[in-house]
């Protein structure tokens, strides 16, 4: 994501939380590694989500991009390539992969909630949550 | 409804075998019926059937068994259902196999077959639901894809019986398929040198191979120990060498395989707009209307078997048919006739097993079930069910279950012994023990739901929220707590759902048929069991003793009257019977609103009846049955000890 003050990209995920803050765990606001600025986390937070499609800023318009994005970043409708789906290894990954769902395959991402759907071609998928997380795309 | 076993398919005097096999969702078991004018149970939902229909037809004068197998969506046994279509290839050496495929998904078809060619049987691809393929601007040039895999395409439409002659003919036909797909150089080498270690008199040995490489660690019992030792040596050197695992590898070849075919023989016209049916299931599962959408449809069944089937149905079976028609004559019958006493209590006496074991199962569960199986039935053939589990996935999270247990959950509401059964839909071991244990614990069936409701006219709207916020509490806290007790994993869930599709009322008919067939065959002998236990009990007195032993707990721990213990203890054996004691105590005014509380919950937190118990050992062992009872009671009676001393209102 990118800061909203000084606009630097940074990896949410990759973050850890400073002892410092009186929340130090499990909120959905990151702090930004080169200003310090915080950030609601829209992916992490519902009410956070809703609200920032309230005032119609869309998510994560960096996503258009070129480069590898995680797949619940794509608006819903997106189309794009499998990268990775994770731990290409897996046994979820197998699984996916005998509905056509393995890296290199075209998906668009119809939704996200309640729960993450897919469809390839002409194939449906309702994903887990986790699953979904850990896929990774990049746009065509 | 589960047949695991190859035994069950038997030649016996047929001439030859014919396997119906494919994806899950493509309308195999519908041409099964075109094909044979049997029907077999077809589920949309992930694992409901892993049953094996046989029917016969004739081919060239000489009668032929058709085996309709599980749906699968590969060879390299993942589920029962591969597992068991796997088998069946294997084992049986079928004389032809038919591929039932979606011919709108081509890609995913040519996926299979590819892996059927493997298997060096005849085979003939039967390109079904052409219809909804063409709605869609998919053009499939039928005679190229024939020529390239080298058997027999038929387009059908098997709800209308279009292109069955077609296959039957083509059946005749049905050639060995030569299109022979080629792995990359590491791949083939292994395959080679797992080939050699088969028996040479096998044939698929090439798919065999490529299974054994794929991880497919069942099946290697008829191979000689030196055999098992070069095949894990020959597969963990291609791990080695591919980087990573062998199945993986295989599945994408097969699929870039797929990708280079089916230009070939697809073309694409611009896609129509969308149609209202996609639009509806788009509906079905945006998350906001999917909601009220959910609720409708919830309401609907509800009404459907929890007011026109236990009510409207069960009033006239067992009130006027068992009741007031069939067992008057034979009990003055049997009172006249010389039978000893004992004899005719054991029959039409109050623990009767005339009287009450049967008219238990006949009067009571029979209609509930049966308007359970064809709303269930409708639902099923609807496409309905998954994107039901996505709507509600969330939720049953926090219980340590996926939306999958959606369906038992509802179907409890109807009947926790029919619910209990079908919690072996879940994913995992620990999933089907949490949604029973659930479901014994805090699921009303219709029975006490019916109760319940009765007896809110002396419970008061607060009570009735108290009951049903102290009911929902002990869902949450022991489903949150026995996920994190209960050893084991949650399956990772992901589903594929089907396009919504409108149900055919024949299908429905002949599935609930064949349902109710199970039902008689398979449950009642439980309840007829469970009454000879209660009539044992009750004839040697124990019954007696314990409900004497139960009164300081019920007196003393719940505040209840004493001739409550009675109805608990009865209630257990046969739900109505428990209840309507309860009923008439509180119509007599000797029960007060915060009584009918108390009792109201221990009897919802209660096992519902001693059938669910013996499906409880049925279906996951002996060990499980005794653990969950032996938490349950004991938890109902001190969840009501606590609303006794806690929820004064």
């Amino acid at each position: 994501m990118r800061c909203a003050m000084c606009g630097y990209e940074f990896d949410p995920t990759a973050l850890g939380c400073h002892t410092s803050c009186p929340l130090s765990s499990g909120c959905a606001v990151v702090c930004c590694p080169r200003c310090g600025y915080s950030t609601v986390n829209p992916a992490r937070s519902r009410l956070g989500e809703w609200v920032a499609r309230l005032f119609g800023s869309r998510r994560e318009a960096s996503a258009a991009t070129s480069g590898c994005i995680p797949l619940l970043q794509l608006r819903p409708g997106q189309e794009a390539r499998v990268v990775s789906l994770g731990d290409d290894d897996s046994s979820e990954a197998l699984h996916l992969s005998l509905f056509g769902l393995f890296p290199g395959a075209p998906i668009r991402l119809r939704q996200t909630r309640p729960m993450p759907v897919v469809s390839l071609g002409e194939t449906e998928l309702a994903l887990d949550r986790v699953v979904a997380a850990a896929i990774q795309v990049e746009l065509v | 409804m589960t047949c695991h076993t190859t035994a069950a398919v038997s030649s016996g005097p047929f001439a030859s075998l014919i396997i119906l096999a494919g994806q899950p969702n493509v309308g195999k078991s519908v041409l099964f019926k075109r094909l044979t004018g049997r029907y077999a149970t077809v589920s949309n939902y992930p694992g409901t059937t892993v049953e094996v229909t046989q029917g016969e037809i004739v081919l060239d004068g000489r009668p032929t068994l058709v085996v309709d197998a599980p749906g699968i969506n590969s060879l390299t046994s993942m589920s029962d259902d591969e597992r068991v279509t796997r088998d069946l290839l294997l084992t049986r050496s079928p004389d032809i196999v038919v591929q039932v495929a979606d011919a709108k998904n081509l890609a995913r078809a040519l996926f299979l077959t590819l892996q059927f060619a493997e298997m060096d049987a005849p085979l003939v691809l039967a390109l079904n639901m052409m219809d909804e393929a063409e709605r869609r601007g998919v053009r499939i040039d039928t005679q190229r894809l024939a020529d390239m895999v080298g058997i027999q395409v038929v387009p059908t439409i098997a709800t209308r019986g279009e292109g069955v002659a077609t296959l039957v003919g083509a059946l005749a036909a049905a050639d060995v398929p030569h299109l022979r797909m080629t792995y990359s150089p590491p791949v083939e080498a292994a395959i080679a040198s797992v080939t050699r270690l088969l028996p040479t008199h096998q044939v698929g040995r090439r798919g065999r191979a490529v299974m054994l490489l794929a991880g497919d660690a069942s099946d290697i019992d008829d191979l000689p120990v030196a055999a098992v030792a070069a095949l894990d040596e020959a597969r963990a050197a291609l791990r080695n060498e591919l980087g990573r695992p062998v199945a993986h590898t295989i599945a994408q070849e097969r699929w870039q395989a797929v990708a280079d075919l089916v230009p070939k023989v697809l073309t694409r016209q611009a896609r129509p707009a969308t149609t209202w049916r996609e639009r509806i299931g788009r509906w079905t599962i945006d998350p906001i209307l999917g909601w009220p959408i959910l609720m409708a449809v919830l309401v609907l069944i509800y009404k459907f078997v929890g007011e026109f089937g236990a009510g409207t149905l069960v009033d006239w079976l067992e009130g006027t048919v068992i009741q007031g028609w069939l067992l008057p004559p034979i009990i003055s019958g049997l009172s006249a006739s010389s039978l000893p006493p004992l004899l005719q209590d054991f029959l039409v006496g109050e623990y009767g097993l005339l009287t009450m074991g049967l008219s238990y199962a006949i009067g009571i569960v029979l209609p509930i079930v049966t308007t359970f199986f064809i709303a269930f039935g409708i639902l099923e053939d609807s496409g309905y069910l998954p994107r039901l589990a996505v709507i509600v996935n969330r939720g049953f999270n926090v219980l340590g279950l996926n939306g999958k247990a959606v369906l038992p959950m509802v179907l409890g509401l109807g009947c926790v012994t029919m619910a209990t059964m079908t919690t072996r839909i879940l994913g995992t071991r620990k999933e089907r023990i949490l949604a029973t244990l659930l479901l014994a614990l805090s699921i009303p069936c219709s029975a006490q739901l019916g109760v319940i409701l009765a007896m809110t006219a002396w419970l008061t709207p607060v009570g009735l929220g108290l009951w049903a916020a102290v009911v929902m509490g002990v869902l949450l806290l022991v489903g949150w707590l026995a996920a994190r007790v209960i050893p084991g994993e949650r399956s990772d869930f992901i589903l594929e759902l089907p396009p919504l599709r409108l149900p055919e009322p024949g299908n429905i008919a002949l599935k609930t048929v064949t349902r109710v067939e199970w039902y008689l065959k398979e449950v009642i002998p439980l309840f007829l069991l469970a009454t000879v236990g209660l009539f044992a009990l009750s004839y040697s007195g124990i019954l007696t003793y314990v409900e004497q032993a139960m009164s300081p707990l019920v007196q003393g721990w719940l505040g209840l009257p004493a001739e409550t213990s009675g109805m608990f203890l009865l209630g257990f054996w046969r739900r109505d019977y428990g209840a309507v004691g309860l009923f008439d105590l509180a119509r007599n005014g000797q029960l007060s609103p915060h009584q009918v509380l108390v009792s109201l919950v221990v009897v919802t937190l209660f096992v519902p009846c001693v059938a669910t118990v013996m499906m409880m050992i049925k279906e996951h062992g002996w060990k499980v049955g005794a653990a969950i009872c032996a938490f349950v009671f004991p938890f109902a009676f001190l969840v009501g000890g606590l609303v006794n001393r806690l929820g004064g209102f």
